[in-house]
């Protein structure tokens, strides 16, 4: 599983290696909420393989996941 | 044309480039975006746009393709810079080109707010006073929320809404839930967008959280359960949900039973469907059996998330929930 973080959560360092039990996005949210509460707001959106989820999702091995802070473009 | 690029670009040059390609169309507008020099009194000697490397060019797209959709244009143009930049250089440019002016102006002003709310963006300002990552302000986020208004008020047209189906069940899976699998299907069918589909456990505290985390979410509009409203110890959802409501539906309930006992008689009164508003989102919790579930969504609730229903619907009322 690869853990992208943006905008202003990139400025923590990435997380130890996924544990096992970690097999959908609530309870990888709630993982790795135990050291960064910041990503337990709601605020912040999850992408999965490029793709915005609501709710929860179950993940793969081979799956990418992207926290999203609040966005500020143009 | 879509473009999202770390290089620096002439904004006059894009424009040329965009008319000499939507030569014919009556109008042309086209809005840039700069990098200020100051911003809460502190001077800003630099900016650095962080990116998604695909997600963000895909919501680009998106928004460009519902801009085009929405005010019939015939071109439209959006490069995005991501990276470090200067004041004064240029950090977007939109451009849209349709037969009249105002499908122009309104298409250019709308990709703007939906790019500051939606777009994969984050900025970071080098101040005088510090390094700050910005997020979108209350007043951009007020005006994205203007076109939704402005959606509702003109337009007469079927407006799609984003539904939420959280399947109540000890027992069901994705595979073996029938009402769920309904919904989704229906809400599609309808032509609505189906945001996203959820099995709970018969656990008052996951399908509160559930509905919560919908709520929360301002990509849903409306969330519609299926089960756990009877009457055995089991049946949990309207005490999980209850308390989330800002105003109950009482209506929803008289009219889903005046219905239901047709289909099922008497035995309606073993159903405890009900509905609310909370935080601007709509919930409807209707009983598990598939009879119930389609009386529920093809009688009552796809009518009332029918914009063209008169003399009105839910839908218009929409952006009148928060005030």
């Amino acid at each position: 599983m690869r853990i992208l973080f943006f905008g202003r959560l990139g400025d923590c360092p990435p997380a130890a290696p996924v544990p096992p039990k970690v097999r959908d996005t609530d309870t990888l949210r709630a993982w790795l909420g135990e050291g960064r509460p910041e990503l337990l707001d709601a605020s912040i959106r999850i992408a999965v393989n490029d793709e915005m989820i609501l709710g929860n999702r179950g993940l793969d091995e081979g799956d990418e996941i992207a926290f999203l802070p609040p966005m500020s473009g143009g | 044309m879509i473009a999202v690029q770390a290089e620096p670009f002439d904004a006059a040059l894009l424009l040329a480039d965009f008319s000499a390609r939507a030569a014919g169309a009556g109008a042309i507008a086209s809005f840039t975006g700069m990098v200020r020099d100051e911003n809460d009194g502190a001077a800003v000697s630099g900016l650095t746009l962080d990116h998604h490397p695909r997600l963000t060019e895909k919501v680009i797209a998106g928004i460009g393709a519902d801009a085009a959709r929405r005010f019939d244009l015939t071109d439209i143009m959006i490069v995005h810079r991501y990276g470090a930049m200067i004041p004064g250089e240029a950090i977007v440019f939109a451009a849209a080109a349709a037969p009249h002016r105002r499908a122009a102006f309104d298409a250019v002003d709308y990709v703007m707010d939906r790019l500051k709310t939606e777009a994969p963006f984050w900025k970071r300002e080098q101040r005088s006073d510090g390094a700050h990552w910005l997020e979108a302000r209350a007043s951009d986020v007020a005006d994205r929320r203007r076109w939704d208004e402005e959606q509702g008020k003109v337009s007469v047209d079927f407006v799609p809404v984003r539904i939420a189906v959280l399947t109540v069940s000890d027992t069901r899976n994705l595979e073996t839930d029938g009402s769920g699998g309904y919904l989704a299907g229906a809400v599609e069918t309808a032509g609505h967008v189906l945001a996203a589909r959820a099995i709970v456990p018969d656990d008052a505290a996951q399908i509160r959280a559930a509905v919560q985390f919908w709520v929360d979410d301002p990509a849903v509009d409306v969330v519609i359960t299926t089960g756990g409203t009877g009457l055995t110890g089991r049946d949990v959802t309207p005490e999980a949900v209850a308390p989330l409501f800002d105003k109950v539906i009482e209506g929803f309930a008289a009219v889903f039973h005046a219905i239901s006992f047709q289909s099922v008689g008497l035995s309606t009164i073993q159903s405890r469907a009900c509905a609310g508003v909370a935080d601007g989102t709509f919930i409807f919790c209707l009983p598990g059996s598939g009879g119930a579930v389609r009386d529920g969504w093809e009688k009552v609730i796809v009518h009332q998330l029918d914009a063209r229903t008169r003399p009105c619907n839910l839908v218009e009322i929409m952006p009148r929930l928060g005030e």
